[in-house]
């Protein structure tokens, strides 16, 4: 105790003697040699209780004995001052960390009668300690305290694990594996500018693996501006580096793939503010893309009922075939199909692929076109092919008549004559059917009975029927009411059918084949029916046989015989209907129902038929 | 004097089958004709002819039928054969694999072609040439 004591006044001297003791913020105690406690401050029993006629170390913890390392018998003993960590337990028997300082009290002699102990409670603060320690260890990412020679003072678990165990090694050396340190060096600008700063540095781990870091540095300083020591905490944003990459690549790679996709793209967001349009876009809108991006134009290159469907987020839409405008104000046909975009459950725009349809619709005129030209070029071929039969005919014809006038044989000549006359009628016939079935003619249309004209067509083809060994037969309707019809255009259908028959039964390999023409009226509905156990048709020739000039006859036939007979049959309100069998025979069928037939008088039939 | 050639026409068209016989007759050959394959082959088998004028497109039997049996009857194989025809030879004709028989025999090629319409002279002088090997 200095001077200064005995001069403050008495008041303030009795206040240290007596108060200080019990109001210090510290627990004291005071210890004899024997370790009983002989008097204690307020707050060493608020913390401990009341220790009066108890020893020190059953007060402080619990013991029933002296502590092994006990701080106060060596002050005892050298009289030295100690200070020490201590942990013991409080009077609710809760762990308490305290530190001790342990002073001599000297008496007359010189000899140390008792010692003063003096605690103060750390166990919040080293709670705390041992938190940052977790911290510091256990933060995912690398943190280390770095001195003003950026040298490793101390790093925590990460750093260690990952760049290995080099506390005093020089920073660049760990983290980077250089022999000098760096130029853009964080902890030496927070060195020398105390503040915080952020940078991005590319590490080598003990690996030697490249490792992306985000490095913060921030100075350490207990207290006040001075600081000695720089901690630095870095994540390794390897992997976002590396997902980063991958995405650009990604979105090269699409970038690439909507460029170049045959289809146009076109993609909006929920408010129709366009942000995709690739190439095949612009040029199927003649628009560029730099016009539209980024410009609520949805409406102009989406379909209406497609924008409907993002407006009420339902998923997506296919429309075969649509039409959009054009720059120029044209409409562009197009096959359409979009998806609605969510990111989760919220609609945040769409996508449309649109295909340009103009070249496939301009393909498929092409081709029906070409069938066309092939149509008309195979016409040409049976035209031509009929052609030369009938002129090697009349060429012949001349030639004869020639040779006969030569040979002053009259025969001969009238022979030449009847082959010129023939194939004239020929070719004659053969333009008339062209012209009939191109032009169509007017039917006359009269009563007739139906029998009369089958039985015609039957006796008509008798003696053919029979030198081919075919059984032509005829199976009438009797008492027939007469039907309004062109009697030769009936006529006809039936000669065209029977001979079709006929042909079907000389290609047939059953050589006992028949024909049966027969006339029925079944419901008012007048029939003529042409039955054959020919060769028959397969399905393609089936489907075949009412086109113009198809024919399986080679030079026998023109092609035009069912195309008429069709044309006739419509002509008078019918239908015709085939049924065929490969190998067993074909029925042809002409149905007239009697509520649709023509009425009776030159060129009504037309007339009426075209006006229904 | 030599005797005359004996040609035997196949033609289901009477028209044609005159017009030959007339041509043939007025150059100093024998023709005789017959209307289908079928009475054409004992036509051929009885007369012994030197020349067969064939047409191809004929109903029930074509010339090309007719042709395979004359070319494999050891009999009569080497009589010449003039095929006649609105076909377009010298295209559509090579398209029929009509010289291969089932057995694996290929058959010699015919004497000739004619394609119709027929000019007499050209036919003449086709038969002539085919006549004079």
């Amino acid at each position: 105790m200095n001077a200064d004591f005995q001069s403050l006044p008495a008041e303030v001297r009795n206040w240290i003697g007596r108060q200080l003791f019990e109001h210090v913020p510290n627990n004291i105690a005071v210890i004899d040699r024997d370790f009983s406690v002989l008097i204690a401050n307020e707050n060493f029993r608020v913390v401990f209780g009341d220790p009066r006629g108890k020893r020190c170390y059953e007060v402080y913890k619990g013991r029933k004995s002296v502590c092994e390392q006990c701080m106060a018998a060596l002050t005892f003993e050298d009289g030295k001052v100690r200070v020490n960590d201590e942990v013991g337990t409080d009077r609710n028997g809760r762990p308490a960390h305290y530190v001790v300082h342990i002073a001599p009290v000297y008496d007359e002699l010189g000899r140390v009668s008792s010692v003063i102990e003096m605690s103060y409670d750390v166990t919040e603060t080293k709670s705390l300690q041992k938190e940052y320690n977790i911290l510091f260890e256990r933060v995912p990412c690398f943190v280390s305290v770095i001195n003003r020679d950026l040298r490793i003072v101390r790093a925590n678990g990460l750093v260690r694990d990952t760049f290995g165990e080099k506390s005093g090694e020089h920073c660049y050396e760990v983290y980077k594996n250089r022999t000098e340190r760096c130029t853009d060096c964080p902890a030496m600008k927070t060195f020398a500018d105390g503040k915080s700063n952020r940078s991005e540095q590319v590490g080598v781990d003990r690996n030697g693996r490249k490792t992306h870091l985000v490095v913060v540095t921030a100075p350490l300083s207990r207290s006040g501006n001075e600081f000695s020591h720089v901690i630095e905490m870095s994540t390794d944003v390897t992997d976002i580096h590396k997902l980063s990459d991958e995405l650009q690549k990604e979105h090269e790679f699409l970038r690439v793939l909507t460029d170049n996709a045959m289809d146009a793209l076109v993609a909006v967001d929920e408010k129709g503010v366009v942000n995709v349009f690739n190439n095949a876009a612009e040029v199927l809108f003649n628009t560029k893309a730099s016009e539209v991006i980024g410009r609520a134009r949805s409406e102009q290159f989406l379909p209406q009922e497609f924008l409907d469907t993002i407006g009420n987020g339902s998923g997506s839409l296919v429309l075969p075939e649509t039409v959009v405008a054009a720059a120029q104000g044209d409409e562009i046909a197009v096959r359409f199909s979009g998806s609605v975009l969510r990111d989760a459950e919220r609609v945040i725009g769409g996508a449309g692929f649109l295909q340009d349809l103009r070249p496939l619709k301009q393909l498929e005129q092409e081709k029906i076109e070409s069938e066309r030209m092939a149509a008309v070029g195979q016409t040409v071929a049976q035209l031509a092919h009929g052609i030369k039969n009938i002129l090697t005919g009349l060429q012949g014809g001349m030639y004869v008549v020639k040779s006969g006038m030569r040979a002053g044989s009259e025969d001969r000549t009238a022979k030449g004559w009847e082959m010129l006359e023939r194939n004239v009628g020929r070719i004659t016939d053969m333009v008339k059917g062209f012209l009939s079935f191109s032009k169509g003619h007017i039917p006359k249309v009269e009563p007739i009975d139906p029998n009369a004209v089958a039985e015609d067509v039957q006796k008509l083809y008798a003696d053919s029927a029979q030198r081919m060994g075919v059984h032509l037969c005829f199976e009438g309707h009797e008492g027939i009411r007469k039907v309004p019809m062109d009697r030769e255009d009936i006529h006809t259908c039936l000669v065209n059918l029977v001979s079709n028959a006929m042909d079907a039964c000389q290609a047939s390999e059953n050589k006992k084949c028949s024909v049966t023409l027969r006339v029925a009226e079944v419901e008012n509905v007048v029939m003529f029916e042409v039955r054959d156990s020919g060769c028959g048709m397969d399905y393609e020739i089936k489907n075949r046989v009412f086109t113009t000039f198809f024919t399986t006859k080679g030079r026998g036939g023109t092609g035009l015989g069912l195309m008429v007979t069709r044309k006739i049959v419509q002509q008078h309100g019918g239908k015709i209907s085939v049924d065929s069998t490969p190998g067993q025979g074909s029925v042809f069928r002409l149905e007239f129902p009697r509520d649709r037939l023509p009425l009776p008088g030159a060129g009504d039939a037309k007339d009426k038929h075209d006006l229904k | 004097m030599e005797p005359k050639k004996k040609v035997i026409i196949v033609d289901d068209e009477p028209d044609v089958a005159l017009f030959l016989q007339t041509a043939l007759e007025d150059s100093g050959y024998t023709a005789l004709t017959a209307a289908n394959a079928a009475d054409g082959l004992s036509l051929i088998q009885r007369e012994r002819p030197a020349l067969v004028c064939l047409d191809i497109l004929m109903p029930q039997e074509s010339g090309i039928s007719l042709f395979q049996k004359i070319k494999s009857d050891p009999e009569i194989k080497d009589i010449a054969v003039i095929f006649d025809s609105g076909l377009s030879l010298a295209r559509d004709f090579e398209r029929l694999d009509y010289r291969h028989l089932p057995d694996g025999t290929m058959l010699p090629e015919p004497d000739g072609f004619i394609e119709k319409p027929i000019d007499a002279d050209g036919f003449l002088a086709l038969v002539e040439r085919v006549l004079a090997r």
